[in-house]
């Protein structure tokens, strides 16, 4: 019986010391606030846009297609065309992809996987400014063309002006 | 002796670091045909008809016909160069021959070996005139005519390309 008096005691004066420090409007307010984010984080976050841009939905991504740092462009050469009306697989309006590319192999940190990355140009409007993104992993200089960042994929095409590059995901490297 | 000792120890902190970058990775042959000839020759082996870049498909099996064509193969220079070992070279060819151009396959068909891809791939031909040779004799012998860079539009059963007839 005195155990039962001791929880009894126990409950009363954690009850109590709650309703002193909480008001029940705040709570209110927090649950609110908890479920409002977590119905809106998957939107906000920016794992959940890139999921939206990706070609094949099953693969995994982390990070800003916007920065330079993003998994996809190791050796990525030139302007991102995310900055610049497309994405990353998506060239901007008015432009083109290039008929030829080179490609390469990127490993990506939301598996640990290396994936073939195809950097093909976006052909057909002068070169954009912003983002320049030039990074070296597995690249090879221009005596070695077909995995050199540093050529020009449009020329194969009507206009050769390159305006951005593009980082396309073609499959696993196996 | 200490800066020895320092300068032995960033070498081989830099080896221990860039080698596994740049060794070879075993990749399989279709991997092999992404990184080193899709890039130009394209998914489907089209290649860029009006830019020096010779179809694949519905042609190289073609090549096979002709006695010298089988080490040109082996020696058009993005099969020589490409950064594999002769047993991934050979792989590679046989990969690419079966899935672009299995219907131009001579019937007698033997896959290219490690053997004969060491044996081919160091010699050093006038690339341009064994492939205008080629090109020339698979025409008298089967009555194809193949991609050039003076003419762009080949003539062979099932062609394909942006500029190849329907």
């Amino acid at each position: 019986m005195s155990r039962l008096r001791l929880l009894d005691a126990c409950t009363d004066r954690v009850t109590r010391d709650l309703a002193r420090r909480s008001s029940r409007r705040a709570f209110v307010s927090k649950l609110g606030t908890w479920l409002l984010g977590g119905t809106l984080a998957p939107l906000l976050l920016p794992v959940a846009r890139i999921r939206a841009q990706t070609d094949s939905g099953e693969l995994r991504e982390t990070g800003d297609p916007r920065s330079c740092d993003y998994w996809r462009y190791c050796a990525q050469g030139g302007p991102l065309c995310s900055c610049c009306g497309g994405t990353f697989d998506q060239c901007p309006p008015g432009t083109v992809r290039s008929n030829m590319a080179w490609i390469g192999t990127c490993q990506n940190p939301a598996d640990g996987k290396q994936y073939l990355i195809a950097y093909n140009d976006c052909c057909g409007k002068s070169v954009c400014q912003r983002c320049s993104c030039f990074r070296f992993e597995n690249e090879m200089p221009v005596y070695r063309a077909g995995q050199a960042n540093d050529v020009h994929w449009c020329q194969a095409n009507a206009s050769a002006a390159v305006a951005c590059t593009l980082a396309i995901v073609v499959g696993p490297a196996e | 002796m200490r800066r020895a000792a320092t300068a032995l120890g960033a070498v081989l902190l830099v080896l221990s670091v860039a080698g596994p970058v740049r060794a070879a990775e075993a990749f399989n042959a279709k991997t092999n045909y992404i990184l080193y000839c899709q890039g130009c020759h394209g998914a489907d082996g089209v290649g860029v008809l009006t830019d020096q870049v010779p179809p694949l498909a519905n042609a190289m099996g073609y090549f096979l016909h002709a006695p010298a064509g089988r080490a040109y193969l082996i020696q058009v220079p993005g099969a020589a160069y490409a950064p594999v070992d002769d047993g991934q070279l050979a792989n590679l060819l046989n990969y690419a021959l079966r899935r672009f151009s299995a219907a131009e396959l001579p019937a007698n068909f033997l896959p290219y070996s490690r053997e004969e891809v060491a044996r081919e791939r160091r010699s050093h031909v006038d690339i341009v005139s064994l492939r205008a040779e080629l090109v020339a004799e698979i025409t008298e012998r089967l009555g194809v005519r193949l991609w050039t860079l003076d003419n762009p539009t080949p003539v062979s059963p099932g062609a394909r390309g942006p500029d190849a007839p329907e």
